[in-house]
This record gives C-alpha cells, sequence and structure tokens, in this order.
C-alpha cells in the first residue's frame, strides 16, 4: 500500500518526465485511430497504463519510446480490433504494386495540389504495419532505434516497413491526384 | 553506388539514419546524377507535405484535464484481465453476452485470474456453465487453483443457491448475500470483491425483477470496490431484454465476427 506521500511523489515524477509527450501521443494516436475521441481515450488509457508501471520503467533507457510502445499496445489490444483478423494484402506484393510513375507533372507539384484530407486519408488507409512506422518516423520524428524498440521488432524490419509504406504512399497520393485531375499525363 | 543502390537507401539518408561511409558514397553519386538527385527532392518534398498537412497536433485541454484527473485516482483502477476493458475503476459493473458456453470462459477465466493475483475475493455463480466447468477452464490458467479455493479466496455457488428461493429469483436473499461477502473480502483483508453471476437460466416471470436487482446492483458497485461481470446467454434474450440488460451496465461485451466488441453504456 502507497503511502499518500510516496503516491505525491510518484504523481510528481511522473508528470515531469510523462506530460512534455502528451502532444506527440496524441498526433499519433489520432493518426492511429483516425477519429478524435477515440485518439484521446487511447491517450488516457496509455497515460493510465504508463502510470501503473511507472516503477518498472528502467531509468536511462529511452522514455519516449518507452511510453510509444505503450500507446501501441493498448491500441492493439484495445482499439484496433481488426488486427485479429490478418490483413489479406501481402507485404511481399507491395513491392511489385509501387512502381513509380512517371508523367510530365513534376510529383513534388503533384503533392502540394492535394487536400488535406486526401493526405490524411491516404496516410489511414496504409496497412497499419506500415502506417504506424510513417507516423513514428515522418511525423514524431523518432529514430529507427526508437521505432524498433516501441514495435519491438529488429531495425531491419523498420527499415524495410518505412522504404515500402513511402512507396505505397507515394503510389495512393498519385492516385488520388490522377482522379482530380491534378496529374497533366 | 549505382542508380539501384542509391534509390533503395535514399530514404534512410534523408532519414540520417545510414553511417558516415555508406552517407557519402550516396553524396557522391547525387553530385553527379541528375535522376537521383531529383528522386532525393521528390522523396523530401513528400517528407514535407506530411509534415506540413499532418504535422504534430496540440492535444485538446480537456484530454490535459482528464489525464489529470484520472491519474489523481490511478490507484483506484484495477486489472480486469479482459483485453477489451484493460484498466477498469472500481464500481464497474459489467454485462457479457455469450452464444455459445465455450463463449463464457474466455471472457471469466482471465477475469477471474487477475483477480485472483491482485488479491481480491472472488466469486464465480455458475449455470450453464457448471461448477466443474469452470474449474477446469481456470485450472488451466492458475496451477495454484485449489489453493484459493481452500482459502476461501475463491469461491463458487450454483445459481440455485445464490440467486433462487423455492425455485424463484429472491432479490432480497441476493442483495444480502452480495452484502454478505463483501463485508468478508474487506474484514478479511482482501483488496476488494470481484464477482460473475451467469443469468442463462433466467426465465421471463423473473425478468423484471431480476432487473431491478440489476439497476440496484447498479447503484451499489459504484461506490464500493467491487467489480462485477453479469453473464447473459443471447439466444435467450430479445431485443428488449438486450436493451434492459444495457440500460443496466457500464460496459457491455459481445461476441462478433469471433472477436469480443465493447461497447460503453453511453455509446448504446
Amino acid at each position: 500500500m502507497y503511502r499518500i506521500r510516496d503516491i505525491e511523489e510518484k504523481n510528481r515524477a511522473f508528470e515531469e518526465v510523462a506530460f512534455r509527450y502528451m502532444n506527440p501521443l496524441y498526433s499519433a494516436a489520432l493518426r492511429m485511430t483516425g477519429d478524435k475521441s477515440e485518439a484521446q481515450d487511447l491517450v488516457q488509457d496509455s497515460y493510465l497504463r504508463a502510470y501503473r508501471f511507472f516503477d518498472r520503467f528502467k531509468r536511462g533507457t529511452n522514455f519516449r519510446a518507452w511510453l510509444f510502445k505503450i500507446l501501441r499496445n493498448v491500441y492493439i489490444n484495445k482499439y484496433y480490433k481488426e488486427l485479429k483478423a490478418p490483413q489479406t494484402l501481402e507485404i511481399s506484393n507491395i513491392e511489385e504494386s509501387v512502381d513509380l510513375v512517371t508523367t510530365a507533372t513534376p510529383e513534388n507539384e503533384i503533392f502540394s495540389s492535394l487536400l488535406d484530407d486526401e493526405v490524411t486519408n491516404a496516410v489511414e488507409a496504409l496497412p497499419e504495419e506500415f502506417r504506424i512506422v510513417i507516423v513514428l518516423s515522418d511525423l514524431e520524428g523518432l529514430s529507427y532505434k526508437e521505432i524498433a524498440e516501441t514495435l519491438d521488432c529488429p531495425m531491419g524490419t523498420v527499415m524495410s516497413r518505412l522504404h515500402r509504406g513511402r512507396k505505397l504512399l507515394r503510389k495512393s497520393l498519385y492516385e488520388y491526384a490522377k482522379e482530380r485531375g491534378y496529374v497533366k499525363d | 553506388m549505382v542508380c539501384r543502390e542509391v534509390c533503395d537507401c535514399l530514404c534512410f539518408y534523408l532519414d540520417e539514419e545510414l553511417d558516415s561511409g555508406k552517407a557519402g558514397e550516396v553524396e557522391m553519386h547525387l553530385r553527379f546524377c541528375p535522376a537521383c538527385k531529383r528522386e532525393m527532392e521528390i522523396q523530401i518534398a513528400l517528407k514535407r507535405l506530411l509534415q506540413r498537412r499532418l504535422g504534430s497536433v496540440a492535444a485538446p485541454d480537456s484530454l490535459w484535464r482528464n489525464v489529470r484527473f484520472e491519474l489523481g485516482r490511478a490507484e483506484e483502477y484495477r486489472e480486469s484481465g479482459i483485453q477489451a476493458l484493460d484498466l477498469i475503476l472500481w464500481g464497474t459493473h459489467i454485462a457479457q453476452f455469450y452464444n455459445t458456453k465455450d463463449d463464457v470462459p474466455e471472457i471469466l477465466v482471465p477475469y477471474i485470474e487477475k483477480g485472483l493475483e491482485d488479491n481480491e475475493l472472488c466469486l464465480w455463480i455458475t449455470s450453464e456453465m457448471s461448477e466443474g466447468d469452470a474449474r477446469d477452464a481456470l485450472s488451466a490458467h492458475v496451477p495454484s487453483l485449489q489453493k484459493y479455493v481452500d482459502r476461501r479466496q475463491l469461491q463458487f455457488f450454483s445459481y440455485k443457491d445464490w440467486y433462487l428461493s423455492e425455485g424463484r429469483f429472491d432479490l432480497q436473499k441476493t442483495l444480502d448475500g452480495a452484502s454478505r461477502k463483501y463485508q468478508e473480502a474487506l474484514s478479511n483483508g482482501y483488496s476488494g470483491f470481484r464477482v460473475t453471476g451467469e443469468a442463462s437460466w433466467l426465465e421471463l416471470p423473473d425478468w423484471d425483477s431480476f432487473m431491478e436487482y440489476e439497476s440496484i446492483l447498479n447503484n451499489f458497485v459504484s461506490s464500493y470496490k467491487a467489480l462485477v461481470v453479469c453473464v447473459y446467454k443471447e439466444g435467450k434474450c430479445t431485443t428488449d431484454n438486450i436493451v434492459d440488460v444495457m440500460d443496466r451496465h457500464k460496459y457491455v461485451i459481445s461476441k462478433m465476427d469471433d472477436s469480443w466488441q465493447l461497447r460503453r453504456s453511453a455509446e448504446i
């Protein structure tokens, strides 16, 4: 049983190291769930779980990666039900499907013509294993080592998913642009 | 380095994740290869696009407030053992709808297992799933099950003994029993009381009275160190019955497409 002073000290220590990641965690949660209210619940649940296991956090290791790992686990266990039914998309097939396209319109111009919603939709439509590495790397600025810690996988897997995920995203943004008539053939 | 090799590692180069030797080779190649340089510009544009359009979003004030509030009462949270629920507050009243008998232990075994681990007095009121079934299911996950039974931290009751008098549901007897067990939990030094009661025996003549009990229980548990999972057989419930149950529990867990789905009463 904790004494009041112990609890107060734990709260203070936890807030000091954990609260600075509220915005990055919320941003990532938003990209993972695609829903503001679910993202808030996910962050709240993750903080509660992190607080509960704060004593088990190894001092000197990366707290940010530890927090993101908790966010990711809570998301999978509680929010991402579909993950239990594996996605049918074969990773090996993706490589072939994302041969990059050449058009008269430079791709960087195509990108800037896209609307925020179109970019959001393209990211949210990515298979989960690709979306998470892109969110953590490109949006939250985690290093490959931190992402590997977060996802409990080798760095090589992080690199391969990032490489493939970005190709897939590029392809899907191009398709959006083509549908909207932003691309000149 | 040839173009293909450069293109394969350009994104790692831009993320500053290449070792200095390889990064130097990429830089050298880019100096003389307009095609790869253009590919790099596209990748930079993609990265910037993501950061500009989807970059860091400020957490709303309500989230800061809620996190602070919940952390302030973090000690009141318990491990439910139920994956879809995770941590829950003392006083949470949950309903589980099941289709076949085999569904029942999928929720109840981890729920009871966690309660035993966390020093709670656990009560399992059985019906379609008998005490023998419950013991078998639990013993696969709790090797020292008998120890918990012997010291009465885990107790089983049949629905007949717990809920009924002369074959009919007895509201007062059931409430008194729950209250007695709660006192037993506290006076024996347990951190709280965790119970599950199966209601597949319930028939129409007792339905209204049982719902009255559920309403009372809903108020009763909210202010106690108690967790309750009430188990209903979905196939025996009419739509009205399901609504009655949903109205009287904070969370409802039911199986859809082979996975357990959770709904909060506010969403129902």
